[in-house]
């Protein structure tokens, strides 16, 4: 086969002349002409075009499911498509890290700023809607938002790669494409999600607390306080310690302040804390199983590390150990709907909450069990 | 792509393609049919090879795009379940998820005992498992 692939214009039946000529002149032109990277940028345009019409089309139906929902459950005055429509590129301007000093406190003002913004919006929109459908229409707007600012930026690069013929541009963006539309993926999942209010795999470690409050607090009558913005605090008794339970206030979407919140309790208890136990879902390994149970130290909490800076300064300060649980899920996984693997992972880990508190406090230690995530679809 | 120019687009690739595994099939015939020529001219310019070469050739390219453009399998349905426990006896129900749901909900009184039911956990599963369960009740 290689032989006769070798005997360029040696042959004699004018067909395979022909041809041998036709191949022969047109890899020369497509060597030096450039026409490969041509051929290949079209190729790439044509993928990135698929991806921006899907984007465009996801983010026009995280829209019209928000716009729904504020119909159906806040029984607006007014028609709110155009105040959805113009919150939809709503944008966070970061802090400037030039000048690093006291940047976490620049963002979490900014964040608060932001947060504050969409409760009077949802509020506005919504106002036959109760404190959890109003979390819930939140969380939908967040997604819808999402996915509307990947539409965006996936169209600019498309477009700013077509006018400068940029190869190399077109081909960073047709890499990327997978990874993108794994996380509009999860974003267009998690909308059905929060509109039906149904657990999601970031709330794992939410999930975790309320089965351990369940359990801790069968035999008695345990208190349930709001300690922080939308954070409760449930204080239970388990094998003589004391344990403070700390978690989102569910079933409506939110993540609401756990650095706060601990930072709160540790600061009250005038050094009685013994240890503070972290849960959190957390990012795995490809090849991992979902609902696999990891254990380390350090502060649990994912999110734009300011609860997680404020968290790590308290416990620095006052020498208090923290444990953290980890239950393993994918990126897609912690927006959409809860799989049964982590749920039965939320199961495992709180067996290993209680060994941790068992092996590692004496009786009557005070100790702070953490939960951390979206409490959305978790009571 | 809107879907009348993906339409236009694969009837395109499809008529390119067939004329390319026609060509192809064209080649095969004149190499097993050779005429004495033809075998008088192999022994010196390897014709008939060339000729079964640019066949295969022809056909990978005719049949490559049908491969790279061929949709990928459709993803799994995936449908949101509730259990329902008791805190009293060992009763389990797994049920569709309501609008409302969510674990830790106290749902009233137990048909079996006269403790109280709650939705114990809320996750998805694929379809096919829910069909299978729904099988085996």
């Amino acid at each position: 086969m290689i032989l006769p692939s070798l005997q360029v214009l040696g042959s004699s039946d004018p067909l395979i002349l022909i041809m041998n000529i036709l191949i022969f002149v047109f890899f020369i032109f497509m060597i030096f002409s450039g026409l490969i990277l041509k051929v290949q940028s079209m190729q790439y345009l044509a993928q990135i075009r698929e991806v921006i019409t899907q984007l465009e089309k996801w983010s026009d139906e995280g829209k019209s499911v928000t716009i729904k929902m504020i119909r159906e459950l806040g029984k607006p005055q007014r028609d709110p498509t155009s105040l959805v429509e113009d919150y939809m590129e709503f944008v966070l301007i970061e802090p400037v890290e030039r000048d690093p000093s006291g940047v976490l406190k620049r963002l979490e003002h900014l964040l608060d700023v932001r947060k504050s913004r969409f409760d009077d919006v949802v509020a506005q929109l919504a106002p036959a809607a109760d404190r959890d459908q109003r979390a819930n229409i939140e969380m939908t707007f967040e997604a819808a938002l999402a996915l509307r600012q990947m539409f965006l930026v996936i169209r600019h690069l498309y477009f700013m790669g077509k006018e400068t013929n940029n190869y190399a541009m077109i081909v960073s963006v047709q890499v990327a494409l997978s990874f993108i539309m794994k996380y509009a993926k999860a974003y267009y999942s998690a909308l059905k999600a929060f509109t039906e209010g149904q657990p999601i795999g970031d709330g794992t470690g939410a999930l975790v607390a309320s089965i351990l409050i369940n359990e801790f607090s069968k035999n008695i009558n345990a208190e349930t306080s709001e300690i922080a913005e939308d954070v409760s605090l449930t204080a239970t008794v388990f094998e003589d310690r004391n344990v403070l339970i700390v978690r989102a206030i569910g079933p409506g979407g939110r993540v609401g302040k756990p650095g706060e919140a601990i930072v709160n309790l540790i600061k009250e208890s005038n050094g009685s804390i013994a240890r503070v136990i972290m849960i959190d879902a957390g990012l795995k390994f490809e090849g991992e199983k979902s609902g696999k149970i990891v254990e380390g130290v350090g502060a649990a909490i994912g999110g734009p590390e300011v609860e997680k800076f404020k968290i790590e300064q308290e416990v620095t300060s006052q020498r208090v150990p923290v444990d953290a649980v980890i239950i393993k899920i994918s990126i897609e996984e912690a927006l959409t709907p809860m799989l049964k693997e982590i749920s039965d992972g939320a199961h495992k880990a709180a067996k290993r909450v209680k060994n941790i508190i068992l092996e590692r406090t004496k009786s009557g230690d005070t100790v702070i069990v953490a939960g951390i995530g979206n409490c959305i679809g978790i009571g | 792509m809107s879907q009348r120019r993906r339409r236009i687009f694969n009837a395109v690739l499809f008529a390119f393609s067939g004329a390319l595994a026609a060509f192809g099939v064209y080649l095969i015939y004149l190499h097993l049919n050779a005429s004495f020529y033809d075998l008088l001219l192999d022994l010196v310019s390897g014709i008939r090879n060339q000729r079964l070469f640019y066949a295969i050739l022809l056909l990978i390219f005719a049949i490559y795009p049908a491969l790279a453009f061929s949709r990928s399998k459709p993803v799994k349905e995936r449908k949101t379940v509730a259990v329902v426990s008791c805190y009293g006896c060992d009763y389990r129900e797994v049920r569709d998820f309501q609008k409302g749901d969510y674990v830790f909900k106290k749902l009233g009184g137990c048909s079996a005992c006269d403790s109280e039911q709650y939705i114990s956990a809320i996750y998805s599963i694929p379809i096919s498992r829910v069909e299978e369960k729904e099988e085996a009740l």
